[in-house]
């Protein structure tokens, strides 16, 4: 894969003169040669804004490119400033295959879309005579990365990529935007040097832009893993949500008779012991019964009342007296049982509440933690004497326990301590768990009890009704009690066919649950493949062996690695930042974006084998030689790639460096937009 | 376990037994580094990155909790509840102040107040450019209408708002 950049060409019309700048690159090295403030990152940004890229450095729609191209010009012959009429960049670039295009953008016209870029399929600036078919493409419009009209979408079957679906924030997966990879291959003077891939856009709403940018680069395979595991993550949570739900179904229904489920948990998708599937039991005054046992004794109850004849209310008065008589002292100790049983219930609330209160605390706690683990870096970094647990007055050893109004032999480790939080945590989640099953038992028993409240008034009632009837008439309490225990066997049987549903359903959410775990951990274990271990460890090697030569001093260079997870340099699990002097930083960029060059020589990838470096500002970088930066961009040549180097040190110098290092050296005396007469 | 069931249990035991003593956890923000950051951050929050003790215990009571959090927000705004926000004077935090001095990091303003060191200040940027670091903590700092002033603060601690 590679773009070269051939020609570009800068025009502005002003109302007195046409100014504009020619330039032509080469294969391998080519050092852009210009003082200060005359024009070079005006180039780089042309580049940039010719391919539509301009979204690489924000979300701003304003055009990159500085006043001399948009508002007003200085005219270095005589000092005036001349308004800008129109102006326009025209860009001439190859692939892989030599296939040559032109694309040409305007910066400033009155009445054209500056949005629209067209593309001519030939070297329109190298044979200016010759004629090609054109097109016209819209850059910067949603849906520019994949329509057909969208210059991106043909921009990124020019290079032969083909970009893939990448995870985005809000679950989804999108296509990986050109404006994330073009970091990688161009550097911006303003905001490019802060920091690695400090470039790279956040706004687009994807996940983790860097890193998928150079997954894509590199052709890692983890790539296609990662949006799996973010589709079975997903997943996942769908059928913990199903789980769930089935069972709130479930015990919505159960409760209506107070009973309640087993053997079965919320926070235990997919679990349950082979010997003991879900069961339901049901409160029974004083005790649980299971359901088929609940079934048999009410449905014996019933057969027995109809092998008998119904009486009449006198057969059943002195009966109904006793009745009435055990069911109002019975409705007595039922009052109290519900006082019980509903202190039970606040009280096993209250236990939920503190638990998942303490929890909270923890919580807390652990973050606190984690900011300790990372302050102790930073603190030592600065050297402070707390950091190694020192006394910062008298140097002596200091216990982390100082702070402490009680003296204590020692205190644990930072790293012990999170541990034991970590631990405290799980247990009181385990805690939490069981007390909300508690919870749920004994809000059961209390409705049971209600249930019974209910039921006993109403036999009261009835008795009441049979007791005062005619003597001939049947016995009301005798009818309404057959007509009752019908209706709670009906309602039983079916909470057993609810039951048998449920645990189909069960069965075959946690059969899918087991599956996808066991997938997930799989991925999440083996993200990166043997081939792209092999590829990190060959870009880490040439990183380090470029910070060698170009003089790093701020860390020992052996423990600078390229990290397994966002692949690129850290220390210590750390990103590289404030523990790094700003010239070593600007050393890192070059030896991370040139060791992805040289990477990709030596395989199959995606990078487009060209480097542009907009050389960072002097005064950060006085004391920086970019000799060995250059020696080593030169090798770009013997691979067909392309490095172009924009700079404003003193070309004698410059050329005495580079010496029979091969480069094209393209030098601009004055200012590189200079007046090109009128166009034809 | 009562003593006597001690008694009981070791004379049980075949083996010697020994004691040994075992590392304290300590609460997380009894952690001298993480106290410090806290209290740098508090400092370079008030005007002119000097505060005094009574500004900096008023600041360290309302990072305790979110619920402190939100009352003293609440109190700073002029709705205080007549049970609420309280002031709490912990000792540990004039150690901490102690320590601060001696990394150099802060330095007494003849004896009144506490500034910033150049030091002190660097430590300060890195932290507010680490994110997820003391985020908490960094919420409530930035949640202040300005830069906290003494003044606020008498008005706080003798409640006359």
């Amino acid at each position: 894969l590679s773009l070269q950049l051939r020609r570009l060409q800068l025009r502005v019309t002003t109302t007195r003169d046409t100014f504009g700048a020619d330039l032509q690159f080469a294969q391998g090295l080519v050092v852009l040669r210009a003082d200060n403030t005359t024009g070079k990152s005006t180039c780089i940004q042309a580049v940039l804004y010719a391919l539509g890229l301009e979204g690489m450095l924000g979300p701003s729609r304003a055009v990159p490119l500085p006043h001399a191209m948009t508002t007003r010009i200085a005219d270095d012959r005589d000092g005036t400033e001349v308004p800008v009429l129109q102006s326009e960049v025209v860009l001439e670039v190859s692939n892989a295959d030599g296939e040559i295009m032109t694309v040409q953008r305007w910066v400033k016209h009155e009445t054209i879309d500056t949005r629209l870029i067209s593309v001519w399929d030939g070297p329109v600036l190298s044979e200016p005579k010759a004629s090609f078919n054109s097109r016209g493409y819209f850059a910067r419009v949603p849906g520019a990365a994949q329509r057909e009209a969208g210059f991106h979408h043909y921009l990124a079957n020019f290079l032969g990529w083909s970009l893939p679906d990448v995870p985005r924030y809000d679950g989804t997966a999108g296509p990986l935007y050109v404006e994330c990879l073009f970091p990688l291959f161009i550097v911006e003077q303003k905001h490019g040097w802060a920091g690695i891939l400090t470039q790279m856009p956040t706004y687009l709403r994807i996940r983790e832009p860097a890193r998928r940018a150079v997954e894509f680069v590199l052709a890692l395979d983890t790539q296609k893993r990662a949006l799996r595991l973010q589709a079975l993550e997903q997943r996942i949570d769908d059928l913990r949500q199903a789980w769930n739900g089935a069972l709130d179904r479930f015990d919505s229904v159960a409760a209506q008779v107070g009973a309640v489920l087993q053997h079965v948990s919320r926070h235990r998708v997919g679990e349950w012991d082979a010997n003991r599937p879900p069961a339901v039991v049901i409160s029974a005054s004083d005790e649980w019964i299971e359901l088929p046992m609940a079934i048999r004794n009410a449905r014996d109850r019933l057969e027995a009342l109809h092998a008998e004849e119904i009486p009449t209310a006198l057969e059943d008065a002195s009966s109904s007296t006793e009745e009435l008589a055990r069911a109002e002292e019975n409705l007595q100790q039922l009052a109290i049982a519900v006082v019980h049983s509903q202190q039970d219930v606040a009280s096993a609330r209250e236990t939920v509440v503190a638990t998942g209160q303490r929890i909270a605390a923890l919580r807390e706690d652990q973050h606190r933690y984690q900011d300790s683990l990372t302050l102790q870096k930073f603190g030592s970094t600065e050297g402070l004497d707390i950091a190694v647990q020192r006394c910062p007055t008298c140097h002596q050893e200091l216990s982390d326990a100082v702070l402490l109004d009680v003296r204590i032999p020692d205190a644990m480790s930072l790293e012990d301590n999170v541990a034991f939080i970590d631990e405290q945590i799980r247990t009181f989640r385990l805690m939490e768990g069981d007390g909300r099953r508690a919870l749920q038992g004994k809000e059961a028993r209390l409705q049971s009890l209600l249930i019974e409240v209910g039921e006993t008034r109403r036999r009261i009632r009835e008795l009441r009704k049979t007791l005062v009837a005619d003597t001939a008439a049947v016995s009301a309490a005798a009818v309404a009690e057959r007509i009752r225990l019908t209706d709670h066997v009906d309602r039983l049987r079916r909470l057993e066919l609810e039951l048998t549903a449920l645990v189909e359903t069960l069965r075959s959410v946690g059969a899918e649950w087991a599956d996808g775990q066991s997938e997930l951990s799989r991925l999440r274990s083996e993200l990166l493949s043997d081939r792209d271990r092999q590829k990190l460890d060959q870009l880490e090697g040439l990183l380090q062996e470029q910070l060698r030569q170009f003089g790093f001093r701020s860390l020992p260079i052996g423990e600078i690695n390229i990290s397994d997870i966002k692949y690129t340099p850290n220390h210590e699990g750390f990103d590289l930042g404030f523990d790094l002097s700003a010239s070593d930083m600007i050393r890192t960029i070059w030896a991370y974006l040139l060791g992805l060059l040289e990477l990709s020589r030596l395989g199959t990838m995606n990078h487009v084998g060209l480097l542009i470096l907009d050389e960072p500002r002097q005064q950060e970088t006085a004391a920086i030689s970019f000799v060995e930066l250059l020696r080593r961009a030169s090798e770009s040549g013997r691979f067909n790639q392309q490095v172009i180097f924009a700079t404003s040190e003193e070309e004698l110098e410059l050329k005495q460096a580079l010496g029979d290092v091969p480069h094209v050296f393209l030098t601009f005396p004055g200012k590189i937009l200079s007046p090109v007469g009128t166009e034809p | 376990m009562a003593e006597d069931q001690i008694d009981r249990t070791l004379a049980e035991v075949d083996s010697p037994v020994t004691f040994r003593v075992r590392p304290l956890a300590l609460p997380g923000e009894l952690r001298p580094l993480w106290r410090l950051s806290v209290l740098l951050l508090m400092v370079s929050n008030c005007r002119g990155e000097r505060a005094s003790l009574p500004q900096l215990h008023v600041l360290s009571s309302a990072l305790r909790s979110p619920v402190t959090q939100e009352s003293f927000l609440q109190a700073l705004s002029g709705n205080r509840q007549p049970d609420s926000f309280v002031t709490r004077f912990d000792p540990v935090l004039n150690q901490t102040v102690d320590l601060a001095v001696g990394e150099q990091l802060v330095a007494w303003d003849r004896g009144k107040r506490i500034h910033l060191l150049g030091r002190g200040r660097r430590f300060v940027t890195t932290i507010m450019a680490t994110p997820d670091l003391l985020t908490v903590e960094k919420q409530l700092l930035n949640r202040l209408p300005n830069r906290l002033t003494q003044s606020e603060v008498d008005v706080l601690l003798t409640g006359l708002a």
